[in-house]
């Protein structure tokens, strides 16, 4: 069975949003859009079991300005919550992005920029605030690729409802 | 036992019991239940909803209910929130019809008098197929490659149908182009469909907008505003059609048959390149004019030479050999006679170069006879066959010497003459120089005079005797000319009247002289007349019959003094059969009674 499932990522500028894509998926589009549109849009496709789901992945610029990206967020199916482990600030996206019925969208949180742990800030406070949120948390890095497939495939399957 | 037990059941489940006699508490309180229930209808519904259509059908009917009580109790603020939306609706409707007659016409101009044009009008006639059909299938631009049907709000692909191997991934393809829309929606703050259209290259995006998923139609050329509004209605057909389909997005690119529906919009024909054709149109158009040009100088020509050359042959006495075009005119080169009349031709500037002859054309025999007997109105005349009637009145006087014309004329070979000589003007000629007409009028007819008036008999018998010696063909018809002093009046003059003698005077009544006189006339115009000369009386007495005597007898001797012989005079009374007592002087008087012997 194939399905396809829109996936928003949502995170602060600079937090390894694209990088973490780009390691990720086959098909991106130019990521100039993600300047002029504000969107980029990269596919991904997973056999879990027999259900081919195509992860549409949308990079979403401009999280700083609400009216910049609300209408992107519409109907989304997936969320992946990007946040700089090295950056605090990157953590407080939670409160400025504002996602209707948030509680049933399948989500997880990517803490990026693992290989950077000497300057690691996140803490347990900052974990358990994130947990508020998001009950998936994984340490990625999409300099080196850690973590990264097996989020998103994680992230798959739950859309898949597994 | 029973409070041992309660005790014991406190002692074991006494948090248990809080929570039940809780929860009853919230049950039994409507504030407290609706609270609890307000916290999961939200999710209960959805569920129930995403769980199967039971909850459709239960909610259909209180909804569909609910609106049209709701409708029909609050028409105008319903109308209110519906007018905005209408008149986008009906703005984007006329919008779009005027698109597509501006298209319409454009394309019509384009094609209305080409060969093309021509020869699809011939197919639309040959097939029955109306002509607008056919200009719009054969003049298609452009090329349906891919269709998309995309959700509004996720930007998932519904469904896809094209050449999919022109297209490196459709999802991102349909997500992207979301994203665009949405920038498109959302920069530009627009509340309608948003973004309708992108070019790129030679190809173009035309989307059209539904409630739940919006078509994009990838197309390469040109496409017409009649496309787009196809669109707009299979979109509609789409929201129809798969309505229930289009809830699930586990569904998309899975629908049962929206492949199938869509497949048959792909305008699969390739777009050839036209060869750079000559367009003839101007030059054919320039070369029937030309054509159009000359023929109507060639048929102006014609037609004024068949003119002139009618107005030459409709020329008696002139025979045609040559025309030719002159300058402004003609010039007509033949034999001409010499009475023709060519005044026609001079009228239509038609120069004549001829020689002449003698025509035998009966135009030109009837004109010289006209020219002949034209100054005689009394004679008619009729050519038949080169045979001349003539009828009527010809002068007396030169009578002969038309005859000796008629004669002469070319191309009469015989005269049937039952004229006849007109005295009319040398009898005029004669009674206005003749003496003593004094009281006598005339009527002058061609052979016949007729007198009026009153003339004496003298006069009368004169000119009666001159007239016949003079005209003896002529009849005279004299019987309305009063005779003033004839034969028949002196005798009525003498024999109308009595003379009343009166036996006192001696003088004698005017009736009497007037009597005389009369009666000298008539013994002098015959000398054989008598005169009887009749006494009577009023029969008064005995001796009236002797008065009546010496009455006549008196008169007589009258008679005589005034030179009247007496051989003429004769005497007679009028005997009284019966006598009376009355005397009655008017009857005492004398007659005449004359007898002429001639």
């Amino acid at each position: 069975m194939k399905i396809a499932k829109k996936v928003c990522l949502i995170g602060r500028f600079a937090v390894g949003k694209t990088s973490l894509v780009r390691q990720y998926i086959e098909n991106q589009f130019s990521e100039k859009y993600k300047t002029t549109v504000g969107v980029s849009i990269s596919t991904k496709v997973i056999d879990i079991d027999d259900h081919s789901i195509s992860m549409i992945l949308w990079d979403i610029a401009g999280f700083e300005q609400e009216g910049h990206y609300k209408h992107y967020l519409r109907g989304t199916q997936g969320i992946i919550w990007v946040l700089d482990g090295t950056e605090p600030e990157s953590f407080d996206i939670f409160e400025k992005v504002s996602i209707p019925d948030l509680d049933s969208i399948p989500a997880i949180c990517l803490v990026n920029k693992c290989d950077l742990k000497d300057q690691w800030r996140l803490n347990e406070d900052s974990l358990q605030k994130i947990r508020q949120y998001v009950s998936t948390i994984h340490y990625s890095s999409a300099k080196t690729g850690e973590n990264v497939e097996d989020s998103f495939n994680e992230l798959a399957k739950k859309l898949l409802g597994q | 036992m029973t409070r041992e037990r309660d005790v014991l059941k406190t002692l074991l489940i006494k948090e248990e019991l809080e929570v039940l006699e809780n929860l009853k508490k919230k049950l039994l309180s409507e504030e407290q239940f609706t609270e609890e229930v307000s916290k999961v209808l939200a999710n209960a519904l959805k569920r129930a909803q995403k769980k199967d259509s039971k909850l459709d059908i239960v909610l259909a009917k209180p909804i569909q209910d609910g609106v049209t009580k709701t409708f029909s109790e609050n028409k105008q603020s319903i109308i209110d929130s519906l007018l905005p939306i209408m008149g986008q609706l009906i703005r984007k409707t006329v919008t779009n019809s005027i698109k597509q007659f501006v298209a319409d016409i454009n394309r019509t101009l384009e094609l209305g008098f080409s060969a093309k044009a021509l020869k699809w009008r011939w197919q639309s006639y040959k097939t029955g197929i109306p002509f607008a059909e056919i200009v719009f299938e054969k003049t298609i631009r452009y090329q349906v490659n891919e269709i998309f049907i995309i959700d509004n709000e996720t930007g998932l692909l519904v469904q896809h149908v094209g050449k999919e191997e022109t297209l490196k991934d459709k999802n991102a393809m349909s997500a992207m182009l979301t994203a665009i829309k949405d920038f498109v929606g959302d920069s530009l703050q627009s509340t309608d469909s948003g973004l309708m259209s992108a070019d790129f290259g030679d190809s173009q995006i035309l989307i059209a907008t539904g409630p739940k998923v919006y078509l994009a139609m990838i197309v390469k050329g040109s496409p017409s505003e009649r496309l787009k509004e196809l669109n707009q209605k299979l979109i509609e057909e789409i929201h129809s059609n798969f309505s229930d389909s289009l809830l699930d997005t586990n569904n998309f690119q899975s629908i049962d048959g929206i492949e199938d529906f869509l497949r048959p919009y792909l305008v699969t024909k390739n777009i050839t390149e036209e060869k750079k054709s000559i367009n003839w149109v101007p030059w054919i158009i320039g070369l029937l004019l030309i054509i159009s040009g000359l023929s109507y100088l060639a048929y102006k020509r014609h037609t004024e030479f068949n003119q002139a050359q009618n107005i030459v042959n409709s020329t008696p006495g002139l025979y045609l050999q040559e025309l030719k075009k002159s300058g402004d005119g003609f010039v007509a080169k033949g034999l001409l006679d010499p009475d023709a009349d060519v005044s026609q031709l001079k009228e239509n500037n038609i120069q004549l170069e001829t020689k002449p002859f003698i025509s035998l054309d009966e135009e030109i025999i009837d004109l010289r006879i006209n020219n002949i007997l034209k100054p005689y109105s009394k004679v008619n005349y009729n050519l038949d066959h080169k045979t001349l009637s003539l009828t009527g009145y010809l002068p007396n006087d030169s009578y002969k010497s038309i005859f000796d014309r008629l004669n002469k004329v070319t191309g009469i070979n015989s005269i049937r003459n039952t004229t006849k000589p007109d005295f009319s003007m040398e009898v005029e000629e004669f009674l206005l120089n003749y003496n003593n007409l004094e009281g006598v009028s005339y009527n002058i007819e061609p052979d016949k005079l007729t007198l009026n008036g009153s003339t004496k008999l003298a006069t009368h018998n004169k000119l009666i005797t001159d007239l016949k010696q003079q005209f003896p063909e002529v009849t005279i018809e004299d019987s309305q000319l009063d005779i003033s002093d004839s034969t028949e009046k002196i005798i009525s003059q003498i024999e109308k009247d009595s003379v009343v003698i009166s036996d006192e005077s001696e003088s004698h009544s005017s009736e009497l002289l007037s009597v005389i006189e009369q009666i000298k006339t008539l013994i002098n115009r015959f000398p054989n007349s008598q005169i009887t000369i009749i006494g009577e009386s009023d029969c008064q007495g005995l001796n009236s019959d002797r008065f009546s005597q010496q009455r006549a007898d008196s008169i007589k001797a009258l008679l005589i003094e005034n030179m009247i012989e007496e051989s003429h005079l004769r005497t007679s009374i009028t005997p009284c059969e019966n006598f009376n007592n009355d005397v009655d002087d008017s009857k005492k008087i004398v007659r005449f009674k004359t007898y002429i012997e001639q």
